[in-house]
């Protein structure tokens, strides 16, 4: 055994740094063929099946298509989102960042009813699962507006105390980052 | 059923008493996207990246998005990957994509078409600047 290590050791010595760098090279091409070889085909949904033959919707012509939905909407300045389909069913995870905090509820709402009915008349899907939407952020103008308000609100409150106290918290504001992005009920 | 990968693969058109005339898959794939791309509401015919990709490196430009087969019958398998408009009512476009498709193939090489099966690939806004444009505004 140790006379193995020592060979191999001996083999790896007298490999110059162009062969070593190659052989790398070469094994992950391998892996990378391998993995396009291997990997699972595109998950899609059958839309209908005919004599004329079958039709077939992509995850991702979902996700565009639920995107350009979202986009649609005045209030809303982002969206991604992620379908996933479970057997027959379409599981739909949409992440907002809207521009203004106020119309949540209302927006949320009629993007639900929208991406609901998009699925049902456009594809005639019927098992539509959960359509969860996530708002993780709002909007740069919204969040100047809510700087602009909790700075007066600061110099009302404590007038002279420092300079300090006048810079707003950016924690203090609904932050894209934030940790408990505000989440709908699902949808049944 | 036979792939077309082989690009000697052919479809055998008619025999007549003064020769076999005989009709290429790839001749068939582009009267399927030339077809395809007529149809309102397909934006565009092509597969994903890999496949783009692997069709613009062999050569067979024409073929991206569509493979053409036939069963035992001697019938033509058709597979066509599309890119849909926005707005379209996905299902009826892809029908009257299968319809126009299995027309003209049948039209232009006298071969009956088994089915055509459709594979929406993607959703695009036909002017997709508009979006973009709000994403950029909005980064």
């Amino acid at each position: 055994m140790p006379e193995l290590i020592e060979q191999a050791n001996d083999l790896i010595e007298s490999l110059s740094p162009y062969t070593i760098i190659g052989v790398f090279v070469a094994f992950a091409l391998v892996i990378i063929g391998l993995r396009q070889v291997l990997k699972k085909p595109v998950s899609r949904l059958t839309a209908f099946s005919s004599s004329t033959g079958s039709v077939l919707v992509s995850r991702k012509a979902l996700q565009d298509l639920i995107r350009q939905a979202c986009l649609k909407d005045d209030w809303v300045e982002a969206a991604r989102p992620v379908v996933k389909i479970v057997g027959e069913q379409i599981n739909t995870n949409v992440s907002l960042r809207l521009s203004k905090a106020d119309h949540l509820r209302e927006t949320s709402e009629r993007l639900q009813n929208r991406i609901s009915e998009l699925l049902q008349k456009s594809l005639s899907f019927e098992q539509i699962g959960p359509i969860e939407i996530m708002v993780s952020s709002f909007g740069k103008s919204d969040v100047d507006e809510l700087i602009a308000t909790e700075t007066e609100s600061v110099n009302e409150a404590a007038p002279l105390v420092g300079e300090s106290i006048l810079e707003p918290k950016p924690q203090a504001l609904p932050s894209p980052s934030s940790d408990s992005p505000a989440k709908l009920p699902e949808r049944d | 059923m036979e792939s077309q990968e082989s690009t000697i693969e052919t479809g055998e058109l008619s025999e007549g008493s003064l020769g076999e005339i005989k009709v290429n898959h790839t001749v068939v794939s582009t009267i399927v996207k030339m077809a395809a791309i007529n149809v309102p509401g397909v934006l565009a015919v092509g597969g994903n990246f890999v496949e783009n990709f692997i069709a613009q490196i062999s050569s067979k430009e024409s073929d991206k998005g569509v493979r053409v087969s036939e069963d035992e019958a001697g019938n033509y398998q058709i597979e066509v990957r599309v890119l849909m408009e926005y707005g379209v009512e996905l299902a009826k476009t892809a029908e009257s994509l299968q319809m126009i498709v299995a027309k003209q193939v049948t039209n232009m090489t006298g071969k009956t078409v088994a089915g055509v099966d459709v594979i929406i690939e993607g959703v695009k806004m036909a002017d997709d600047e508009t979006i973009e444009e709000k994403e950029s505004e909005n980064d």
